[in-house]
Protein backbone atom coordinates (compact mmCIF):
# COMPACT_ATOMS: atom_id res chain seq x y z
CA UNK A 1 0.00 0.00 0.00
CA UNK A 2 1.38 3.22 -1.02
CA UNK A 3 1.70 6.48 1.32
CA UNK A 4 -0.08 8.57 -1.10
CA UNK A 5 -3.44 6.35 -0.94
CA UNK A 6 -4.67 7.74 1.93
CA UNK A 7 -6.29 10.36 -0.50
CA UNK A 8 -7.97 7.80 -2.35
CA UNK A 9 -11.79 6.57 0.04
CA UNK A 10 -13.64 4.08 -0.60
CA UNK A 11 -16.47 5.05 1.83
CA UNK A 12 -19.97 5.59 1.30
CA UNK A 13 -20.11 8.79 2.73
CA UNK A 14 -17.36 10.04 0.74
CA UNK A 15 -18.72 8.73 -2.23
CA UNK A 16 -22.08 10.76 -2.00
CA UNK A 17 -20.43 14.05 -1.25
CA UNK A 18 -17.65 13.81 -4.20
CA UNK A 19 -20.46 12.63 -6.90
CA UNK A 20 -22.30 15.94 -5.38
CA UNK A 21 -19.11 18.09 -6.06
CA UNK A 22 -19.16 16.14 -9.54
CA UNK A 23 -22.93 16.99 -10.52
CA UNK A 24 -22.54 20.44 -9.04
CA UNK A 25 -19.67 21.18 -11.57
CA UNK A 26 -20.99 19.39 -13.96
CA UNK A 27 -23.51 21.73 -14.07
CA UNK A 28 -21.58 24.34 -13.95
CA UNK A 29 -19.61 23.39 -16.50
CA UNK A 30 -22.36 23.57 -18.92
CA UNK A 31 -23.64 27.06 -17.71
CA UNK A 32 -20.58 28.81 -18.25
CA UNK A 33 -20.21 27.26 -21.96
CA UNK A 34 -23.49 28.39 -22.21
CA UNK A 35 -22.48 31.90 -21.39
CA UNK A 36 -19.05 31.94 -23.83
CA UNK A 37 -16.81 31.31 -20.71
CA UNK A 38 -14.37 28.35 -22.09
CA UNK A 39 -11.74 29.13 -19.25
CA UNK A 40 -13.75 28.44 -16.66
CA UNK A 41 -16.08 25.20 -18.26
CA UNK A 42 -12.54 23.85 -19.24
CA UNK A 43 -11.35 23.69 -16.37
CA UNK A 44 -14.76 22.79 -14.61
CA UNK A 45 -14.62 19.57 -17.35
CA UNK A 46 -11.04 18.95 -16.34
CA UNK A 47 -11.89 18.52 -12.70
CA UNK A 48 -14.68 16.41 -13.60
CA UNK A 49 -12.42 14.04 -15.62
CA UNK A 50 -10.32 13.76 -13.33
CA UNK A 51 -12.39 13.23 -10.66
CA UNK A 52 -14.01 10.44 -12.19
CA UNK A 53 -10.91 8.25 -13.34
CA UNK A 54 -10.35 6.07 -10.22
CA UNK A 55 -14.73 5.08 -10.00
CA UNK A 56 -14.45 3.94 -14.01
CA UNK A 57 -11.49 2.15 -13.69
CA UNK A 58 -12.23 0.09 -10.59
CA UNK A 59 -16.17 -0.01 -12.03
CA UNK A 60 -17.21 0.80 -8.24
CA UNK A 61 -18.87 4.02 -7.83
CA UNK A 62 -17.87 4.51 -4.32
CA UNK A 63 -14.10 4.85 -5.01
CA UNK A 64 -13.98 8.43 -5.39
CA UNK A 65 -11.17 10.66 -4.16
CA UNK A 66 -11.72 12.40 -0.87
CA UNK A 67 -14.13 14.65 -0.87
CA UNK A 68 -12.51 17.04 0.87
CA UNK A 69 -9.78 17.54 -2.09
CA UNK A 70 -12.85 17.50 -5.06
CA UNK A 71 -14.25 20.39 -2.87
CA UNK A 72 -11.07 22.55 -2.90
CA UNK A 73 -10.41 22.32 -6.47
CA UNK A 74 -14.58 23.04 -7.25
CA UNK A 75 -14.30 26.04 -4.65
CA UNK A 76 -13.07 28.61 -6.60
CA UNK A 77 -14.95 27.37 -9.99
CA UNK A 78 -17.98 27.63 -8.02
CA UNK A 79 -16.63 31.30 -6.60
CA UNK A 80 -16.11 32.64 -10.02
CA UNK A 81 -19.84 31.36 -11.06
CA UNK A 82 -21.22 33.09 -8.28
CA UNK A 83 -19.18 36.46 -8.14
CA UNK A 84 -16.86 37.76 -10.56
CA UNK A 85 -13.15 37.47 -9.72
CA UNK A 86 -10.17 37.46 -11.20
CA UNK A 87 -8.38 34.39 -12.67
CA UNK A 88 -5.53 34.17 -10.83
CA UNK A 89 -7.63 31.99 -8.06
CA UNK A 90 -8.85 29.64 -11.14
CA UNK A 91 -4.65 28.40 -9.97
CA UNK A 92 -6.25 27.22 -6.97
CA UNK A 93 -8.10 25.12 -8.89
CA UNK A 94 -5.15 23.83 -10.87
CA UNK A 95 -2.70 23.04 -7.87
CA UNK A 96 -5.73 20.87 -6.42
CA UNK A 97 -5.71 19.12 -9.87
CA UNK A 98 -2.34 18.74 -9.92
CA UNK A 99 -2.38 16.72 -6.63
CA UNK A 100 -5.52 14.68 -7.52
CA UNK A 101 -3.90 13.29 -10.35
CA UNK A 102 -0.46 13.04 -8.31
CA UNK A 103 -2.78 10.54 -5.87
CA UNK A 104 -4.21 9.11 -8.89
CA UNK A 105 -0.73 8.16 -10.50
CA UNK A 106 0.61 6.76 -7.82
CA UNK A 107 -2.71 4.11 -6.82
CA UNK A 108 -3.89 3.45 -10.36
CA UNK A 109 -0.29 3.39 -12.60
CA UNK A 110 3.35 3.00 -12.40
CA UNK A 111 4.37 5.62 -11.33
CA UNK A 112 4.87 6.12 -7.53
CA UNK A 113 6.13 9.13 -5.55
CA UNK A 114 6.12 10.04 -1.90
CA UNK A 115 4.27 12.53 -0.28
CA UNK A 116 7.57 14.67 -0.22
CA UNK A 117 7.78 14.55 -4.03
CA UNK A 118 4.18 14.59 -4.54
CA UNK A 119 4.21 18.49 -3.10
CA UNK A 120 7.48 19.37 -5.11
CA UNK A 121 4.98 17.80 -8.14
CA UNK A 122 2.11 20.07 -7.88
CA UNK A 123 3.85 23.46 -7.61
CA UNK A 124 6.01 22.37 -10.76
CA UNK A 125 2.48 21.18 -12.54
CA UNK A 126 0.85 24.04 -11.23
CA UNK A 127 3.87 26.53 -12.79
CA UNK A 128 4.38 24.54 -15.70
CA UNK A 129 0.41 25.54 -16.39
CA UNK A 130 0.82 28.81 -15.86
CA UNK A 131 3.72 28.88 -18.89
CA UNK A 132 1.15 26.67 -21.09
CA UNK A 133 -1.43 29.08 -19.89
CA UNK A 134 0.69 32.24 -21.07
CA UNK A 135 1.81 30.53 -24.38
CA UNK A 136 -2.10 30.02 -24.92
CA UNK A 137 -3.32 33.18 -24.42
CA UNK A 138 -0.08 34.37 -26.30
CA UNK A 139 -1.36 32.05 -29.61
CA UNK A 140 -4.97 33.28 -29.16
CA UNK A 141 -4.33 36.80 -29.56
CA UNK A 142 -1.93 36.86 -32.60
CA UNK A 143 -4.15 34.27 -34.47
CA UNK A 144 -7.94 34.62 -33.03
CA UNK A 145 -7.83 38.40 -32.58
CA UNK A 146 -8.38 38.23 -28.72
CA UNK A 147 -6.55 40.94 -25.95
CA UNK A 148 -6.03 38.36 -23.17
CA UNK A 149 -1.94 39.67 -22.75
CA UNK A 150 -1.28 43.19 -22.48
CA UNK A 151 2.14 44.33 -21.23
CA UNK A 152 4.92 42.29 -20.28
CA UNK A 153 4.73 43.50 -16.34
CA UNK A 154 1.16 42.32 -16.36
CA UNK A 155 1.99 38.41 -17.88
CA UNK A 156 5.15 38.64 -15.19
CA UNK A 157 2.63 39.49 -12.36
CA UNK A 158 0.07 36.88 -13.26
CA UNK A 159 3.42 34.37 -13.68
CA UNK A 160 4.12 35.31 -9.90
CA UNK A 161 0.85 35.19 -8.67
CA UNK A 162 0.27 31.38 -10.33
CA UNK A 163 3.68 30.18 -8.71
CA UNK A 164 2.86 31.72 -5.07
CA UNK A 165 -0.50 30.04 -5.19
CA UNK A 166 1.03 26.87 -6.32
CA UNK A 167 3.84 27.31 -3.67
CA UNK A 168 0.86 28.09 -1.14
CA UNK A 169 -1.28 24.64 -2.13
CA UNK A 170 1.85 22.65 -1.86
CA UNK A 171 2.20 23.81 1.87
CA UNK A 172 -1.58 23.27 2.28
CA UNK A 173 -1.29 19.62 1.12
CA UNK A 174 1.96 19.48 2.74
CA UNK A 175 -0.09 19.54 6.00
CA UNK A 176 -3.24 17.73 5.01
CA UNK A 177 -1.39 15.12 4.02
CA UNK A 178 0.74 14.86 7.30
CA UNK A 179 -2.28 15.91 9.74
CA UNK A 180 -5.64 14.79 8.04
CA UNK A 181 -5.35 12.36 6.25
CA UNK A 182 -3.39 10.28 8.58
CA UNK A 183 -6.69 10.23 10.72
CA UNK A 184 -7.67 7.68 8.23
CA UNK A 185 -7.44 3.92 9.27
CA UNK A 186 -5.75 2.87 5.80
CA UNK A 187 -3.30 5.87 5.76
CA UNK A 188 -2.34 5.09 9.53
CA UNK A 189 -1.53 1.54 8.54
CA UNK A 190 0.62 2.91 5.40
CA UNK A 191 2.05 5.93 7.07
CA UNK A 192 3.71 3.80 9.29
CA UNK A 193 5.11 1.70 7.28
CA UNK A 194 6.63 4.36 5.07
CA UNK A 195 8.43 6.58 7.75
CA UNK B 1 38.54 6.86 -17.84
CA UNK B 2 39.11 6.85 -21.97
CA UNK B 3 37.42 9.30 -24.72
CA UNK B 4 36.76 6.38 -26.21
CA UNK B 5 32.86 5.24 -24.41
CA UNK B 6 31.00 7.66 -26.36
CA UNK B 7 31.28 9.81 -28.99
CA UNK B 8 34.88 8.93 -29.74
CA UNK B 9 37.71 10.85 -31.59
CA UNK B 10 35.50 13.40 -32.61
CA UNK B 11 34.15 14.82 -29.47
CA UNK B 12 37.54 15.27 -28.39
CA UNK B 13 38.58 17.00 -30.90
CA UNK B 14 35.06 18.98 -31.31
CA UNK B 15 35.78 20.09 -27.94
CA UNK B 16 39.41 21.23 -27.81
CA UNK B 17 38.31 23.30 -30.98
CA UNK B 18 35.38 25.16 -28.90
CA UNK B 19 37.64 25.77 -25.79
CA UNK B 20 40.16 27.14 -28.19
CA UNK B 21 38.06 29.69 -29.53
CA UNK B 22 37.13 30.61 -26.04
CA UNK B 23 40.50 30.97 -25.14
CA UNK B 24 40.76 33.27 -28.10
CA UNK B 25 37.71 35.37 -27.16
CA UNK B 26 39.11 35.83 -23.01
CA UNK B 27 42.11 36.90 -24.86
CA UNK B 28 40.36 39.00 -27.53
CA UNK B 29 38.20 40.57 -24.30
CA UNK B 30 41.23 41.08 -22.13
CA UNK B 31 43.46 42.65 -24.51
CA UNK B 32 40.58 44.69 -26.08
CA UNK B 33 39.97 45.92 -22.65
CA UNK B 34 35.91 44.05 -22.83
CA UNK B 35 36.72 42.60 -19.06
CA UNK B 36 32.73 41.28 -19.23
CA UNK B 37 33.36 39.08 -22.49
CA UNK B 38 36.54 38.49 -21.27
CA UNK B 39 35.11 37.29 -17.62
CA UNK B 40 32.31 35.07 -19.78
CA UNK B 41 34.72 33.25 -21.91
CA UNK B 42 36.68 31.70 -18.74
CA UNK B 43 33.58 30.45 -16.52
CA UNK B 44 32.65 29.09 -19.63
CA UNK B 45 35.70 27.45 -20.39
CA UNK B 46 35.24 26.49 -16.56
CA UNK B 47 31.79 25.15 -17.77
CA UNK B 48 33.44 22.68 -20.01
CA UNK B 49 35.55 21.22 -17.72
CA UNK B 50 32.82 20.10 -15.43
CA UNK B 51 32.02 16.75 -16.74
CA UNK B 52 35.76 15.98 -16.75
CA UNK B 53 35.84 17.16 -13.25
CA UNK B 54 32.59 15.08 -12.22
CA UNK B 55 33.82 12.07 -13.92
CA UNK B 56 37.35 12.05 -11.95
CA UNK B 57 35.53 12.84 -8.49
CA UNK B 58 33.02 10.05 -8.82
CA UNK B 59 34.88 7.75 -10.98
CA UNK B 60 32.36 7.14 -13.24
CA UNK B 61 32.61 7.55 -16.78
CA UNK B 62 30.87 10.88 -18.58
CA UNK B 63 29.31 10.86 -21.94
CA UNK B 64 32.32 13.23 -23.64
CA UNK B 65 29.89 14.70 -26.19
CA UNK B 66 28.32 16.57 -22.57
CA UNK B 67 31.06 19.10 -22.77
CA UNK B 68 31.05 19.55 -26.45
CA UNK B 69 27.54 20.28 -25.76
CA UNK B 70 28.11 22.80 -23.14
CA UNK B 71 30.83 24.08 -24.90
CA UNK B 72 28.44 25.10 -28.01
CA UNK B 73 25.87 26.55 -25.38
CA UNK B 74 28.59 28.74 -23.95
CA UNK B 75 30.37 29.55 -27.21
CA UNK B 76 26.41 30.48 -28.51
CA UNK B 77 26.31 32.83 -25.77
CA UNK B 78 29.74 34.96 -25.80
CA UNK B 79 29.33 35.17 -29.60
CA UNK B 80 25.85 36.91 -28.85
CA UNK B 81 26.93 38.77 -26.72
CA UNK B 82 29.81 40.00 -28.91
CA UNK B 83 26.74 41.26 -30.82
CA UNK B 84 24.73 38.90 -32.80
CA UNK B 85 21.58 39.16 -30.11
CA UNK B 86 21.36 43.10 -31.29
CA UNK B 87 20.52 41.30 -34.65
CA UNK B 88 16.80 41.99 -35.67
CA UNK B 89 16.24 40.96 -38.88
CA UNK B 90 17.98 39.03 -41.95
CA UNK B 91 18.83 35.45 -41.59
CA UNK B 92 20.24 35.78 -37.90
CA UNK B 93 17.16 37.14 -36.29
CA UNK B 94 16.47 34.52 -34.84
CA UNK B 95 20.14 34.02 -33.09
CA UNK B 96 18.93 34.75 -29.96
CA UNK B 97 16.34 31.94 -29.89
CA UNK B 98 18.93 29.03 -31.20
CA UNK B 99 21.35 30.03 -28.84
CA UNK B 100 18.97 29.98 -25.81
CA UNK B 101 17.50 26.53 -27.26
CA UNK B 102 20.62 24.66 -26.86
CA UNK B 103 21.68 26.06 -23.13
CA UNK B 104 17.87 25.22 -22.39
CA UNK B 105 18.30 21.52 -23.66
CA UNK B 106 21.17 21.41 -21.34
CA UNK B 107 19.19 22.61 -18.75
CA UNK B 108 16.41 19.88 -19.72
CA UNK B 109 18.97 17.09 -19.75
CA UNK B 110 19.69 18.37 -16.23
CA UNK B 111 16.19 18.24 -14.97
CA UNK B 112 15.93 14.68 -16.72
CA UNK B 113 18.95 13.48 -14.92
CA UNK B 114 17.96 14.89 -11.29
CA UNK B 115 14.32 12.98 -12.18
CA UNK B 116 16.33 10.02 -12.48
CA UNK B 117 17.99 10.64 -9.76
CA UNK B 118 14.95 11.42 -7.79
CA UNK B 119 13.87 7.81 -8.90
CA UNK B 120 16.62 5.98 -7.53
CA UNK B 121 16.74 7.42 -4.72
CA UNK B 122 13.78 5.43 -2.84
CA UNK B 123 11.74 2.11 -3.59
CA UNK B 124 8.56 4.10 -2.63
CA UNK B 125 9.86 6.20 -5.49
CA UNK B 126 9.48 5.06 -9.00
CA UNK B 127 9.05 7.37 -12.20
CA UNK B 128 8.48 4.58 -15.51
CA UNK B 129 10.44 5.54 -18.81
CA UNK B 130 7.85 8.12 -20.42
CA UNK B 131 6.88 9.06 -17.03
CA UNK B 132 10.32 10.45 -16.99
CA UNK B 133 10.18 12.15 -20.45
CA UNK B 134 6.63 14.09 -20.35
CA UNK B 135 8.09 14.93 -16.91
CA UNK B 136 11.17 16.34 -18.16
CA UNK B 137 8.50 18.58 -20.27
CA UNK B 138 6.90 20.08 -17.52
CA UNK B 139 9.77 20.83 -15.01
CA UNK B 140 11.65 23.05 -18.03
CA UNK B 141 8.29 24.79 -18.29
CA UNK B 142 8.52 26.06 -14.13
CA UNK B 143 11.87 26.28 -14.67
CA UNK B 144 11.30 29.09 -17.47
CA UNK B 145 9.09 30.69 -15.57
CA UNK B 146 11.30 30.81 -12.25
CA UNK B 147 13.97 32.18 -14.83
CA UNK B 148 11.64 34.45 -15.83
CA UNK B 149 10.59 35.62 -12.62
CA UNK B 150 14.29 35.89 -11.52
CA UNK B 151 15.07 38.42 -14.46
CA UNK B 152 11.95 40.15 -13.77
CA UNK B 153 12.81 40.90 -10.15
CA UNK B 154 16.49 41.30 -10.45
CA UNK B 155 15.82 43.62 -12.95
CA UNK B 156 13.28 45.61 -10.72
CA UNK B 157 15.54 45.39 -7.54
CA UNK B 158 18.16 46.89 -9.36
CA UNK B 159 16.46 49.87 -11.39
CA UNK B 160 15.23 50.76 -7.92
CA UNK B 161 18.33 50.60 -6.36
CA UNK B 162 20.57 52.04 -8.94
CA UNK B 163 18.80 53.27 -11.90
CA UNK B 164 19.57 50.58 -14.18
CA UNK B 165 18.68 46.94 -15.12
CA UNK B 166 20.70 44.02 -14.45
CA UNK B 167 19.21 41.27 -16.05
CA UNK B 168 17.29 42.90 -18.75
CA UNK B 169 13.38 41.56 -20.06
CA UNK B 170 12.80 42.50 -23.68
CA UNK B 171 9.23 42.73 -23.43
CA UNK B 172 5.89 40.46 -23.60
CA UNK B 173 7.48 39.03 -27.26
CA UNK B 174 10.28 37.80 -25.71
CA UNK B 175 9.16 36.19 -22.69
CA UNK B 176 6.79 34.58 -24.51
CA UNK B 177 9.83 33.07 -26.89
CA UNK B 178 11.86 32.61 -24.30
CA UNK B 179 9.24 30.11 -22.41
CA UNK B 180 8.35 28.84 -26.37
CA UNK B 181 12.13 27.86 -26.58
CA UNK B 182 12.05 26.26 -23.22
CA UNK B 183 9.37 23.93 -24.26
CA UNK B 184 10.42 22.95 -27.53
CA UNK B 185 14.25 22.01 -25.96
CA UNK B 186 12.68 19.96 -23.92
CA UNK B 187 10.38 18.19 -25.96
CA UNK B 188 13.58 17.38 -28.03
CA UNK B 189 15.33 16.46 -25.32
CA UNK B 190 12.94 14.08 -23.89
CA UNK B 191 12.73 12.56 -27.26
CA UNK B 192 16.00 12.26 -28.33
CA UNK B 193 18.50 13.52 -25.75
CA UNK B 194 18.26 11.57 -22.84
CA UNK B 195 21.08 8.65 -23.68
CA UNK B 196 23.73 11.76 -23.12
CA UNK B 197 22.43 12.72 -19.24
CA UNK B 198 22.18 8.78 -17.67
CA UNK B 199 25.97 9.25 -16.53
CA UNK B 200 25.31 12.42 -15.01
CA UNK B 201 21.82 11.12 -13.22
CA UNK B 202 24.27 7.69 -11.77
CA UNK B 203 26.70 10.46 -10.41
CA UNK B 204 23.83 12.48 -8.96
CA UNK B 205 22.22 9.42 -7.15
CA UNK B 206 25.69 8.39 -6.10
CA UNK B 207 27.24 11.81 -5.27
CA UNK B 208 24.26 13.45 -4.20
CA UNK B 209 21.62 11.40 -3.12
CA UNK B 210 24.04 9.22 -1.72
CA UNK B 211 21.96 6.04 -3.09
CA UNK B 212 23.59 2.62 -2.90
CA UNK B 213 24.34 0.81 -6.44
CA UNK B 214 23.25 -3.00 -6.68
Amino acid sequence: MSPLSGLLEYERTNAALGWLVVGGLLVIAVERAASGDPLWSGLAVAVVAVAVVPPLSARNPTEMVAWEVLALAAVPIAGAYLVEFDGQLSFVAVATLALIIAVELDALTDVHMTPDVAVVFVVIVTMAVAALWSLGRFAADALLGTAYLSTNDALMWDLIGATAVGIAAGLVFELYVRRVSPGHALARETWGESR
Amino acid sequence: MSDRENGGQWATYALLTVQAVLLGLVGYGAVTGTFGLAAMGLVGLGATLVPRALARRYDHEVDSRLAVWIGLAVLGHVVGFLGLYEIHSGPLRFYDQVAHVISASLVAGLGYAIIEAVDESSTHINFPEDFREVFTVVVILAVGVTWEIIEFSVGGATMALTGEEALVQYGLRDTIYDLTANTLAATALATWGTGYFDDVAAILSLGVFGTERS
